[in-house]
């Protein structure tokens, strides 16, 4: 249990399986204690998340959420989950290839916790990620 | 023959005497009888003669002639009829009869052939005779003694007569004197009769009195200074003097002028002195009515008498005792030599004394003075007594002189005007009067104007013309009033080409019976005129021409908006009728978005701020179609600056229009391409990239081949340059949709940003950056900040390695637009690749030098899509220099 507890749940929704590997590649490379899982879009992650309260299983500690996606892109998935009293609390970072203006806008007014484009090399990828992970594990395990 | 011829001239016939007997108291008695009767018939011949040639006026002087020839033939025969006494030359004595025969039968036959002609009208002096004759012969005694009564009564009462009554021949003698007469002048009955008149004047009146009686006589005028009473000094007989006053009237008494004289002692008789002091009233009435002046100058004692009229005249009014000197001195200085001239000449030539002079008058001004006198001269012609008048005709000469001036002034106009004046006398149907300026017009003299017109008008004026002229000849001479009618016609010059004229012409002169007598003519040569009007007439064609047939559409439209004129393809652009298109305004056919900015512009042109716009808009055609037109309006003003029309060339864009929005659509799908194809492209290449960083970092540690460790570099960095490359189109893209947010910032907030921005590159480079200048400028502060960047950074970059970095930038405020130039001392570049370096991925240096050559070509994306233009100059290694401009953005 006491693994358990110290295991980071992390959700990450992007619909490219590259990416999808990258970051998880990167995830591992922390040496945090992670799990990881992945969805393709907005929908199967509303749906996995409505699961987990069905099943009162335990909520992800974060999730990482790519912008364009199809069925429910990025920002009315944020909107539904920032809706749900019950999802409301989770912290949603915006991870994406955007650096749009309007994206970012977007994004924070529909209570994204973070925004962060993706860098274009590996290394930069790695660093933001480690960042990322190490930030939000320590504000959700020890607030 | 010769026999009988000879008889007649012998004298050896027996003597008459031998008849008597030579009684010597027959013979005696014959013969003084003889020679006593010849004496008188030859005195009485030789006194018709004297009468015929004494008497010039004498009547029927043939007779008188034949009566003398009569008597001389009588005494001629006497005498010969006494020498036949002692000698027989009875032949000679015979022809002598036979001669006296042939003209005594003559006269006797002429007389009575006369007779009754003499009879019925016998001249005055015969009639009188005649009369007394008849008189004579058939008046009783008793008449004859009344008669004698008759005059002595008459005589009686001459007597009588208290004025005194004086009649003188014209030798001056006395030939009746009445009692008063006599006692008036202390004479003696009869004492006077047969003395000189001049006895009874004082001595000084006594020669130019006689000559005074002479001339009356000669002239008996009532106007005459005699006639109606004069005061003269008479002289008694014990030599006092005595004031007369005489009237004076001439008649014929026995053939010869006698004067008559009625004389009065104006001294001691009160009735003549009443009389007297009437006359002189009257006279002084008349002086004192006349305008003129009047004056008598005994030239003699020096002594004058002015009327108070001249004295006035002469500007000496209260002067009692006027002295010739005093006229004299109103002379003026100039004409008093003329006027002694004159008076000199009238002494010597006896002609009149009339000369016009300058004198002063009252005022002390010089007027026009017109003096006249006249003299009475005794018999050695000296002059006695001169009397006359002065007349002021100053104003009648100022008259003249003004007539004169103005006839001179009008002959300068003639000769010397710029328009051409004849004068055409319509009876004689000629000129009689042609200025210079019409011989100089025309080439034509008045002679040959004249002997041209005399062959008929064609050879004068233009054959077309002729006609018109005729008409207009007509027309002026019925016209009443003298205004004149004007012409235009072609009149042959001299040298044989035609020149137009304007002619206006009226009735100069008529005559009595109110007939029209001369023409006056004025023309104009108005060739040129005419020139100017056909090529004005042309003119306007070529621009009818131009108006109608131009391929675009042409109209001229009011201050209002109203269609003034407007050409076919304007009708055939907007598919109106002309008259329809006419009665509208161009607001109303005006597509409604795009009215506002077309009246906006119009606002401009009326208030000046510009000459002319041109815009793109829409018309609602008739047929309901909208049409896009490129609009040309330019503005007409009147010489006063206010608006007159506007001239609108209106081309039909909706071809190019259709044209310019497909290319419009492609450029938009060509851009959404370009930004979806980099944005596309940048994803696998990051793949690549992390991919490519992701497999470096895992074999990091495995693997030990530096080849594939180096060529995994060269991936990473391609893909890193690639990166760069994708979002700089990206950003190139994203400017060439023209979506600028303009917004008012000033130059120097923007350079301040910028420093900080690049404060690590600047301050590495120890670079300097100066700009004294600020501006305001309307950008999208985002973009306009990255054009400044990426040219500061690039002044940096390519600097001179062994120079600093200097960098300065100023502004310029131009009427239409700003100017901002950056100029550098870097290393600058060739001028020819002044247009290339704006071209994407253009790059002028190596590797070496960090950029992806997309820096300028953003720049220049950035400044035309705020309508502006960016341009570079430079010298290679001097520096280079960047020139932006922008619009002014007048809000």
């Amino acid at each position: 249990m006491e693994n358990s507890e110290q295991t980071f749940h992390i959700l990450v929704a992007d619909d490219d399986p590259d990416d999808q590997y990258l970051i998880r590649s990167a995830m591992t490379q922390t040496g945090q204690q992670l799990e990881i899982n992945c969805v393709q879009d907005g929908e199967q992650t509303l749906h996995y998340l409505q699961r987990l309260l069905e099943l009162r299983q335990p909520l992800p500690h974060l999730i990482l959420l790519d912008l364009n996606m199809p069925m429910l892109d990025g920002i009315q998935t944020l909107e539904k989950i920032k809706a749900n009293p019950h999802l409301c609390t989770i912290p949603v970072v915006i991870y994406t290839t955007s650096a749009s203006v309007l994206d970012i806008h977007d994004a924070y007014s529909a209570g994204a916790n973070a925004y962060m484009t993706k860098p274009l090399d590996f290394s930069s990828l790695n660093q933001s990620i480690k960042q990322l992970i190490f930030y939000w594990q320590e504000t959700v395990q020890h607030p | 023959m010769a026999g009988l011829l000879e008889s007649f001239f012998r004298g050896d016939y027996m003597p008459h005497g031998d008849s008597y007997r030579w009684q010597p108291a027959i013979l005696w008695v014959n013969v003084l009888s003889d020679i006593l009767i010849a004496l008188a018939c030859f005195s009485i011949s030789i006194a018709l003669l004297l009468v015929i040639h004494r008497q010039k006026a004498l009547k029927y002087k043939s007779i008188f002639t034949l009566f003398s020839l009569f008597t001389l033939c009588c005494g001629i025969t006497h005498i010969l009829a006494s020498y036949t006494t002692w000698y027989g030359i009875y032949g000679i004595h015979g022809v002598s009869k036979a001669i006296t025969a042939a003209v005594s039968v003559f006269t006797s036959a002429m007389l009575f052939i006369n007779l009754s002609k003499w009879v019925e009208a016998p001249s005055p002096l015969q009639q009188d005779q005649v009369t007394n004759g008849k008189n004579a012969k058939k008046t009783p005694l008793h008449n004859q003694e009344m008669e004698q009564k008759t005059e002595e009564i008459f005589k009686f009462a001459t007597e009588l007569l208290p004025t005194g009554l004086l009649v003188v021949d014209r030798q001056g003698t006395i030939r009746l004197a009445n009692q008063a007469l006599e006692n008036m002048f202390g004479y003696q009955h009869r004492e006077l009769i047969n003395k000189k008149l001049s006895c009874l004047l004082a001595d000084e009146q006594a020669e130019h009195h006689d000559l005074l009686i002479q001339r009356y006589l000669e002239n008996p005028e009532q106007g005459y200074a005699m006639a109606a009473g004069r005061l003269v000094n008479g002289k008694t007989k014990d030599g006092h003097k005595l004031a007369v006053e005489i009237n004076l009237s001439a008649h014929l008494f026995n053939g010869e002028k006698h004067a008559f004289a009625s004389i009065a002692d104006v001294s001691s008789n009160t009735i003549q002195k009443q009389m007297f002091r009437e006359k002189s009233n009257r006279i002084k009435r008349a002086i004192d009515a006349t305008n003129d002046g009047i004056w008598e100058w005994n030239i003699q004692n020096d002594a004058v008498w002015f009327s108070p009229r001249l004295l006035q005249m002469i500007g000496k009014p209260y002067t009692q005792t006027p002295r010739f000197h005093d006229w004299l001195a109103h002379i003026h200085p100039d004409d008093k030599s003329l006027v002694e001239q004159y008076l000199n000449d009238h002494f010597s030539g006896h002609g009149k004394f009339d000369v016009v002079y300058r004198g002063k008058n009252e005022e002390d001004e010089y007027q026009w003075m017109h003096i006249r006198g006249d003299t009475i001269f005794d018999s050695s012609n000296t002059p006695l007594l001169m009397s006359g008048t002065l007349t002021n005709i100053h104003d009648i000469k100022m008259l003249e002189k003004r007539l004169q001036e103005k006839s001179s002034l009008l002959d300068q106009v003639m000769e010397k005007s710029l328009s051409a004046f004849y004068i055409y006398n319509i009876d004689k149907q000629k000129n009689t009067y042609l200025n210079p300026e019409f011989t100089y017009l025309t080439g034509y003299t008045l002679d040959e104007a004249n002997a041209l017109l005399r062959h008929g008008y064609e050879n004068l004026f233009h054959p077309q013309d002729i006609a018109k002229i005729q008409r207009h000849f007509n027309t002026v001479i019925n016209t009443q009033n003298d205004e004149g009618v004007g012409i235009q016609y072609r009149l042959k010059h001299k040298s044989g080409h035609w020149i137009w004229c304007y002619s206006r012409d009226s009735i100069f002169s008529y005559h009595s019976n109110g007939n029209p007598r001369e023409l006056l003519g004025t023309f104009f040569d108005i060739t040129q005129l005419k020139k100017h009007e056909e090529a004005i007439e042309k003119l306007a064609i070529d621009f009818y021409t131009t108006f109608e047939q131009a391929a675009v559409g042409i109209a001229h439209v009011d201050i209002n908006g109203k269609f003034i004129k407007a050409n076919n393809k304007l009708c055939e652009i907007l598919s109106y009728p002309r008259d329809k298109l006419l009665a509208l305004d161009f607001q109303s056919i005006t597509y409604a978005e795009d009215l506002e900015k077309d009246l906006h512009e119009v606002n401009q042109l009326i208030a000046g701020e510009k000459e002319y716009y041109s815009l793109e808009k829409r018309y609602l055609r008739a047929d309901g179609e909208i049409i896009w037109v490129n609009l040309t309006v330019s503005i007409v003003r009147n010489s006063d600056r206010k608006t007159s029309h506007f001239i609108s060339v209106i081309e039909d864009i909706s071809s190019r229009k259709a044209i310019q929005l497909s290319l419009a659509e492609s450029n938009a799908a060509l851009e959404r391409f370009a930004y979806s194809a980099s944005h596309d492209l940048q994803e696998p290449l990051r793949k690549i990239s992390a991919f490519a960083g992701s497999l470096e970092q895992r074999l990091h540690n495995t693997l030990q081949d530096d080849d594939a460790l180096f060529e995994l570099d060269r991936i990473s960095d391609a893909s890193r340059r690639m990166g760069e490359m994708i979002s700089s189109l990206l950003q190139l893209s994203r400017y060439s949709r023209g979506n600028v947010q303009k917004q008012p910032c000033s130059l120097q907030d923007l350079l301040c940003q910028i420093r900080e921005d690049l404060s690590p590159i600047i301050l590495e480079h120890a670079a300097e950056i100066n700009c004294q200048d600020d501006l305001l400028l309307h950008v999208d502060t985002c973009a306009f900040q990255q054009v400044l960047r990426n040219l500061i950074t690039n002044s940096i970059h390519y600097a001179e390695p062994d120079r600093t970095p200097m960098i300065s930038i100023d502004g310029d405020e131009l009427p239409n637009s700003l100017k901002i130039r950056l100029s550098d001392n870097g290393s600058g570049f060739d001028e020819r690749l002044s247009e290339q370096i704006f071209e994407p991925f253009r790059r002028l240096v190596g590797r070496d030098k960090p950029g992806s050559g997309m820096g300028l070509a953003i720049c220049r994306q950035i400044i035309n899509a705020h309508g502006g233009r960016i341009t570079a100059v430079s010298e290679k290694g001097q520096g280079s220099q960047f020139i932006i401009e922008l619009p002014r953005e007048f809000s």
